[in-house]
């Protein structure tokens, strides 16, 4: 026997799980235009899906569609069965909207009421994001009933955020969000923290920008609370006769640390992070930096919460005097630093490391 | 209908047309959008009145059309033995979308429509009805058949999840 709970539990589901699985159909609706147009002039027979310059037309075709409905004042979508809100941006440019899918390699679902609520977006009551949803440099929002999905991308389009609401009492309810995380269960990393294949983009910071001796140790995506990829690039070089890490974007803020001249380790983790996105983001990885200038260390080893331990390389290419050693880790993961010296092995925990 | 007028409904209605035709088991959803919308272009359909007639009108065509092709295949079927079966695609995913469309495919195809028109579209009852060419009561019968069918692919997403 089932409740009418049950019975609602189910139909929400499937609700859920078809909006979904419609929005991951991908639909050239110009390209089908040029096609349906080429059948109607053939008498009905079918015709391909036009490539080239075809394809251009039917996308010069579908926006001078677009302007014709705009100059006549008349909405392009006002069916009140389904309706889907380009907020404004070209349809007949896709490379405008946000992608369907995640490219990001982990996401976090949060279903509410939650007591998560480090990312709420809104929408207002006539379906357009709202509050800090409105700051994301793309968002497409897409009307179904009393249904909408938001959508919150990055500038190049990639998808950092879905949302989805249901109308109630005139304005939208958040139902689910799901995002673009920081992998918790990623493995470690050495030097360079380098993510191969990421070319610099024209906000990143380039090595000439701090010193022309700066060695590149960290340039890897990260991902703030709503979603969003952030750039993590770091350089390492000579202050006098310490070691700097200098993180940050070219037009952006940037954060210098100078690492004790004693081998003692120090916690970079904050320079993972752009300084306006730190606080209230607890951090999934962590970045620990030793400076050994004066060659009184002879192997650094992380240890994590099994008991395994891995060597940590050496830093190489650099202006520095001594050793320089750099490693990302898993924050859950991670138990110690082990640094043999002269006197022994110390071993250092979280707690343990410099700020 | 002139081009213009024939450009703004496309672009308003063709991509939830598409996909519409996709959960009712059309090999081709394109094809079947296509072939309703040149019927609307070559005037061999007439539309009147208000956008949102406008809309039930193509949301109906797609229902037919989709239930002619099945009909159709079936007859060939059961001529040639030899006809290729419809494939359903899944494409990957995850969590509650994970087999929705197989689970859907499965059903009978007046159940199929029912649940599709009434929890995709988010249709009322009458609405599904009319888009079905059927009555009110016969829609609402369909779609808790449908629901109790799919009883066990939403066991199964508890069953993962571990929260049955």
């Amino acid at each position: 026997m089932t409740s009418v709970t049950d019975d609602h539990h189910r139909e929400e589901r499937l609700r859920a799980a078809l909006a979904r699985e419609g929005e991951a159909h991908e639909v050239d609706v110009a390209a089908l235009y040029a096609a349906t147009l080429a059948r109607a002039s053939a008498g009905g027979r079918p015709a391909e899906v036009p490539t080239g310059a075809g394809r251009r037309r039917a996308w010069r075709v579908a926006a001078a569609a677009v302007a014709v409905a705009a100059a006549a004042a008349v909405a392009v979508v006002v069916a009140p069965i389904t309706s889907e809100d380009r907020s404004g941006e070209d349809p007949s440019s896709p490379s405008d909207g946000v992608e369907q899918e995640f490219s990001c390699p982990v996401q976090q679902r949060t279903d509410f009421p939650s007591d998560d609520d480090s990312f709420l977006p809104e929408l207002s009551p006539e379906g357009r994001p709202a509050g800090e949803a409105a700051g994301a440099p793309r968002h497409e929002v897409v009307l179904r009933g009393d249904r909408a999905t938001l959508r919150l991308g990055n500038a190049d389009g990639t998808l950092a955020s879905r949302s989805s609401f249901e109308r109630s009492g005139g304005s939208y309810r958040l139902l689910t969000v799901t995002r673009c995380s920081n992998d918790p269960a990623a493995g470690s990393s050495s030097v360079p923290l380098v993510v191969e294949g990421l070319e610099p983009g024209a906000d990143d910071l380039r090595a000439e920008d701090v010193s022309p001796t700066a060695v590149l140790v960290a340039d890897r995506p990260t991902y703030d609370v709503s979603g969003l990829e952030k750039r993590t690039t770091a350089y390492a070089d000579s202050c006098g006769a310490r070691v700097c890490v200098t993180a940050g974007s070219r037009t952006g803020t940037r954060t210098v640390s100078t690492l004790p001249s004693a081998p003692v380790p120090m916690d970079l983790t904050s320079q993972l992070t752009d300084p306006d996105d730190v606080v209230g983001v607890e951090s999934a990885q962590l970045l620990v930096a030793l400076h050994d200038r004066a060659g009184e260390v002879s192997e650094v080893a992380w240890r994590d919460t099994s008991g395994a331990s891995t060597a940590v390389p050496a830093v190489a290419g650099g202006p520095w005097q001594g050793s320089l050693y750099l490693v990302l880790v898993p924050a859950a993961r991670f138990d110690a630093l082990q640094v043999e010296g002269r006197g022994g092995r110390t071993d250092y925990a979280v707690g343990d490391l410099r700020g | 209908m002139d081009e213009d007028a024939f450009a703004r409904l496309f672009f308003a209605h063709a991509a939830r047309l598409v996909r519409l035709a996709g959960f009712l088991g059309a090999a081709d959803p394109e094809d079947v959008v296509q072939e309703v919308c040149c019927n609307v272009l070559g005037g061999r359909a007439r539309l009147r009145g208000e956008e949102s007639d406008a809309a039930r009108y193509l949301t109906r065509s797609v229902v037919n059309e989709v239930r002619d092709r099945h009909r159709r295949h079936r007859v060939a079927a059961g001529k040639a033995h030899l006809v290729q079966q419809d494939q359903v695609v899944v494409p990957s995913g995850s969590e509650d979308r994970l087999g929705v469309r197989e689970a859907v495919a499965a059903l009978p195809p007046r159940q199929r429509e029912a649940v599709v028109l009434r929890f995709w579209l988010d249709l009322s009852y009458e609405e599904v009805a009319a888009a079905m060419g059927v009555r009110t009561g016969t829609a609402k019968s369909q779609v808790s058949r449908a629901l109790e069918a799919l009883r066990s692919w939403s066991a199964e997403i508890d069953d993962e999840r571990g929260t049955s």
